[in-house]
């Protein structure tokens, strides 16, 4: 008899184990981020082409303000950091610490956005809006996106809140904190970029 | 492959093929027109490539198999009047003519739909379990083809006549006769159009009698064809054994396409959710609210949005597992309907040995 087509493999199609499962997620989320880092990489490019193209309108030595992009940048580093410690707490299983530590993040992610909403509130208020030069677009597309995925962290911070508090430390529960503070991390690595690309040279 | 990869790379150099005639310097122009024609020679390649797999193989003229060759024939021709286009020079003569109406038609009609429609009348047993009627395809690929080449062959003429595209009204004598072939060529692309739509009827309306009972309906060679029409919810019992590039065919001739597997174990499925149909949905009401203006509802759409991804993301059971007995029972089914269709309409390739279809169905 000739070899059987589907005698070889029979256990593939079996259910993975939830482990398994909760890393393929996370692989799935690292392309995500990597899908993400594209659109960033983009952002960029073309922030630094549209430099010069001022169009007669303020640059970036006039609009930036060090104080209020070091105080963002401390803001966001250190919730990394306290997303850090939830993790920490996560690992110890101490669902109190998870959620205080997550609300200590989501504090100082929304007092970052706070100090952004007040910086795009006053350009805008000059007459320095996205419309005024190429430069100004490229500014905007590109702080306001990585703005964007702050906010949509806070909210998912929030979410996160309620299912630890509600479900507990399940292992569904625990694998989507672990993911979300992959995307935080991640948004903290862009504000890096942003700080050293759009800041520092700015104001130099 | 290396085709396809290459004009992949291609394709990020052209598209300011789109925009000669708008004030960039010679340089531009002429990088952008040499890559517009360099991508010309890796989709020579593939039209090769499609030629050569014909080649010394028996073609059986059914309407995909028609629409696919309509589709290299057309496309090959589109492709040279876009060449001549590609050069900056020429294009700044043709631009904004019917020349460019005509070729950029004589690419998206065939290399689109006419591969869309071939794909429809493909796979559309497999989705739907059972045949779209061939009569009424066959026609309707005459009308489309007809129609495709009376309506637009002419915009060529008129455009190195100097016809400028989208015009209101026209006195112009010469082009009269033109136009009306032309508008002759569009009515057959309707009757066309209304042949597919027969199509459909005739065969939703015969649905019982064309269907597809052994999940392989052109005597195919790969593995889709080897799952029942529709498949089942996890497309294989067990995981096939792919020994050949054309797998199902290797296994139809090794007489083991059909066989029982040993045993069935539990499958693990998602569950079937709205929710990305709802999404989808809600983004085209945000898309639609926020292109005019309409804010409450951009708002309230964006919120339903974001509901809807809280509610999904805080399910912990999005799977479920179909027993193996459930599994064991759908293909018991599967085999109990196999052994009672009869032979396949296209087994008698030659080369194909027809009476071994169905071995291994006990």
């Amino acid at each position: 008899m000739t070899a059987g087509a589907f005698d070889t493999i029979e256990t593939a199609a079996l259910p993975a184990s939830e482990a398994q499962k909760f890393e393929e997620r996370a692989f799935g989320f690292w392309i995500y981020l990597m899908s993400d880092a594209i659109i960033f990489a983009l952002l960029f490019a073309t922030y630094l082409v549209m430099l010069g193209n001022t169009a007669g309108g303020p640059t970036g030595q006039l609009l930036f303000s060090l104080e209020r992009a070091a105080a963002e940048t401390a803001l966001l580093l250190l919730s990394s950091v306290t997303f850090g410690f939830a993790t920490v707490a996560l690992a110890l299983n101490s669902r109190l610490r998870v959620i205080q530590w997550l609300l200590v993040t989501a504090v100082l992610g929304v007092a970052f956005l706070f100090l952004e909403y007040g910086e795009f509130g006053g350009m805008i208020a000059e007459g320095a809006g996205p419309d005024r030069s190429g430069f100004l677009s490229a500014f905007f597309a590109l702080v306001g996106t990585h703005g964007l995925h702050v906010s949509a962290g806070v909210i998912w911070i929030f979410v996160m809140i309620g299912q630890v508090l509600t479900k507990g430390l399940t292992s569904p529960v625990a694998s989507r904190v672990m993911r979300l503070g992959l995307f935080w991390h991640f948004l903290d690595i862009i504000w890096i970029g942003i700080f050293s690309v759009v800041y520092l040279p700015g104001l130099t | 492959m290396l085709a396809t990869v290459a004009i992949g790379i291609l394709s990020f150099t052209v598209w300011l093929h789109h925009f000669f005639t708008m004030g960039s310097s010679a340089d531009v122009n002429s990088f952008f027109g040499i890559m517009t024609t360099i991508i010309a020679v890796p989709t020579g390649v593939k039209v090769f490539d499609w030629l050569l797999t014909m080649y010394r193989g028996r073609i059986i003229f059914k309407p995909p198999m028609l629409y696919t060759i309509g589709f290299l024939v057309t496309f090959v021709i589109g492709g040279l009047s876009g060449v001549l286009l590609a050069l900056p020079p020429v294009d700044y003569a043709m631009h904004n003519t019917t020349f460019l109406v005509a070729h950029f038609h004589n690419m998206i009609i065939p290399g689109v739909l006419f591969g869309y429609l071939a794909g429809y009348m493909f796979w559309f047993p497999k989705a739907f379990g059972f045949k779209l009627n061939e009569t009424w395809g066959t026609r309707s690929f005459w009308c489309w083809i007809v129609g495709f080449y009376l309506a637009f062959m002419p915009l060529y003429v008129l455009g190195l006549m100097g016809m400028p595209r989208r015009m209101e009204h026209y006195d112009i004598a010469a082009w009269q006769p033109h136009l009306i072939v032309a508008a002759v060529g569009a009515f057959i692309i309707f009757v066309g159009i209304v042949c597919l739509a027969v199509q459909l009827a005739v065969s939703i309306r015969d649905r019982v009698k064309v269907r597809d009972l052994t999940g392989d309906p052109w005597n195919g060679r790969t593995l889709e064809w080897a799952t029942s029409s529709p498949p089942a919810p996890y497309n294989f019992a067990v995981v096939p054994d792919v020994q050949s590039v054309d797998a199902f065919w290797d296994m139809k001739h090794r007489g083991v396409a059909y066989e029982r597997p040993k045993r069935y174990a539990d499958i693990a499925l998602p569950k079937n959710t709205f929710i990305p149909a709802f999404i989808g949905v809600a983004a085209f009401v945000f898309g639609f609210a926020v292109i005019w203006y309409i804010w409450w509802l951009a708002i309230l759409a964006l919120a339903a949005i974001t509901l809807a991804i809280i509610i999904r993301a805080s399910d912990d059971e999005t799977d479920f597992v179909l027993p193996a007995q459930e599994v064991k029972a759908i293909e018991e089914a599967r085999f109990a309907q196999l052994a009672k269709a009869p032979p396949n309409e296209m087994v008698d390739e030659p080369g194909f040995a027809g009476g071994t279809i169905l071995e291994g169905v006990s």
